[in-house]
């Protein structure tokens, strides 16, 4: 549906937060035994004008914490358009 | 996975590789692919036979119905609804409707994590990595952060009862 240019994922994470208790997945006892998986989502400044033609949208990407990080640069399937957010003219 | 003489949702392999050679290799025109398709079937029709895909129409039904790591586009409507100023004139976003294209996030997560590709290749649980006594950091799954949002400590009291 549109041109989508070669999009390398960096990202950095601060190791010096500590969350407030409240705020720490594992203290939800209906969440045990789930999966955690960190949600990780993207953007650029890229515009994509699609077929339909009048409007500019910003992509948005998405990712998963879980994928080790030469994987998520290197491979295609790690790294997955999910929307296309439209953009408003003044 | 699939087997492998599953060309689904294409009707066999020639089907399929009709679809890769005209769609992503020649970039036919839509009306190149209906003359070629109709050429294809006229050959095909005396024998009481047709050609794996019928016209474009056809042939974009059956890309779109791909399933393996393929979720579908949605779209809806945005609009403003909060107040507009009587007096100055307002800006142009506030009557506009915008149409957002999405796919459902919870499906792509779904997908990622079940892609044979990256097999040996994820982390499911958080870990801690250590080179002697010092603590490595690498994916996001060796950091502090997911360690404290998956890791739950339990204190026990040892009591034995006499």
């Amino acid at each position: 549906m549109a041109a989508i240019r070669t999009f390398r994922a960096t990202f950095v994470f601060a190791e010096f937060i500590t969350p407030a208790s409240q705020d720490i997945i594992a203290e939800d006892l209906s969440t045990h035994g789930s999966m955690f998986i960190p949600i990780i989502l993207g953007s650029d400044k890229t515009t994509v004008s699609v077929a339909t033609g009048q409007n500019d949208f910003h992509p948005l990407y998405l990712s998963i914490g879980n994928v080790q990080n030469h994987i998520r640069r290197a491979h295609k399937n790690a790294l997955v358009l999910i929307g296309f957010l439209p953009i408003p003219k003044g | 996975m699939k087997a492998d003489d599953d060309w689904s949702p294409f009707t066999s392999r020639a089907g399929f590789e009709l679809t890769e050679f005209v769609f992503t290799d020649a970039e036919l025109s839509q009306k190149k692919i209906n003359k070629l398709l109709e050429l294809w079937a006229a050959t095909l029709i005396p024998h009481g036979n047709l050609p794996p895909i019928t016209n474009h129409k056809d042939l974009h039904r059956q890309i779109d119905a791909v399933e393996l790591n393929n979720v579908r586009w949605e779209n809806t409507c945005l609009k403003y609804k909060g107040p507009l100023p009587r007096t100055t004139r307002h800006p142009e976003w506030k009557t506009t409707g915008y149409d957002v294209w999405y796919r459902d996030p919870h499906q792509v997560i779904k997908n990622i994590l079940a892609s044979p590709d990256l097999e040996g290749h994820v982390d499911y649980v958080a870990y801690q990595e250590f080179n002697g006594e010092k603590r490595q950091y690498g994916n996001l799954m060796s950091g502090n952060w997911s360690w404290q949002q998956s890791v739950r400590f339990v204190q026990r009291l040892f009591s034995p009862s006499l």
